[in-house]
């Protein structure tokens, strides 16, 4: 049993009862190939998950999903990508790939408690709560936000993008 | 344009096309059709391999190919739909939630 066949065992029994929702299972045509989980709920709201060895799983969701889309959202292991899952079938809310987030609802995001990550950075919780204010991001170093990235499990790439198209990343190190 | 927009014209413009005549035709003509729009509406540069959301519409590639069950049909996932070709060149593309009727929960 790989760790998509695990997800789908996990989401098929936590959803068993639901009767608003439908699940469907893809696998592919080739072995190395991407495998899918589609859950839809009655009212239309879809959740989708892909899985591929190496990658990780991905994680979509909303009432809107467009064709040719990429992924919002990345889980290394099938107990973080169900977690997800379970908590977007049951808040109903979309993912944002595409939105910027707050740097407290980024570690939320991935379900980390502000005591862990101020210990994984070495600094007090209400430091870290500092830190998480909106407004401190505009003061604050760009070597203190990576480490704060790196303590969510994350790295931090900045790009300049520029009005005729081009996109260049800039060394943070 | 975002993204509804230039889904709806990438069908628009996939309906206008000259029929293609084999699978490899019809395969050949949604990835020309939607790469174009995607060049000149979307902003973002051409990179299949971006797994995350980048913001541009992709083509199905050959790794979201998935089972069909149907001889001479070749059947991609992609976010939101399903999209097949047929060996005489038809394309299909259907909505994830047109697909549901047999797999409620419940």
């Amino acid at each position: 049993m790989n760790a998509f066949d695990r997800l789908e065992k996990e989401v098929r029994s936590a959803f068993a009862e639901r009767s608003d929702l439908s699940l469907r299972a893809d696998r592919p045509k080739a072995p190395d190939g991407l495998h899918f989980i589609a859950l839809v709920r009655d009212d239309g709201f879809v959740v989708e998950v892909e899985w591929q060895r190496h990658r990780g799983f991905g994680i979509v969701a909303g009432r809107d999903l467009v064709f040719g889309s990429g992924v919002d959202e990345v889980y290394a292991t099938a107990d973080a990508a169900f977690a997800r899952v379970r908590d977007i079938v049951e808040t109903g809310h979309a993912t944002s790939g595409g939105d910027a987030l707050e740097l407290g609802d980024l570690r939320k995001l991935y379900r980390l408690l502000q005591k862990d990550v101020a210990a994984r950075m070495g600094i007090s919780k209400s430091g870290l709560a500092q830190m998480e204010r909106p407004a401190s991001l505009a003061t604050m170093q760009i070597e203190t936000l990576r480490r704060l990235v790196a303590s969510l499990g994350g790295e931090l790439i900045l790009n300049a993008r520029f009005p005729e198209g081009g996109e260049r990343r800039i060394a943070v190190d | 344009m975002d993204r509804n927009e230039r889904f709806a014209l990438f069908i628009r413009e996939l309906n206008g096309a000259a029929p293609a005549a084999t699978l490899e035709e019809a395969r050949t003509l949604l990835e020309t059709v939607l790469n174009r729009i995607e060049d000149l509406h979307s902003g973002a540069d051409f990179n299949p391999s971006n797994w995350r959301n980048d913001g541009r519409l992709y083509p199905p590639q050959d790794d979201r190919e998935i089972v069909s069950g149907l001889d001479g049909v070749r059947t991609f996932k992609t976010v939101g739909h399903y999209v097949s070709f047929a060996a005489n060149g038809a394309i299909r593309i259907v909505a994830l939630r047109s697909a549901f009727d047999d797999n409620r929960f419940g």
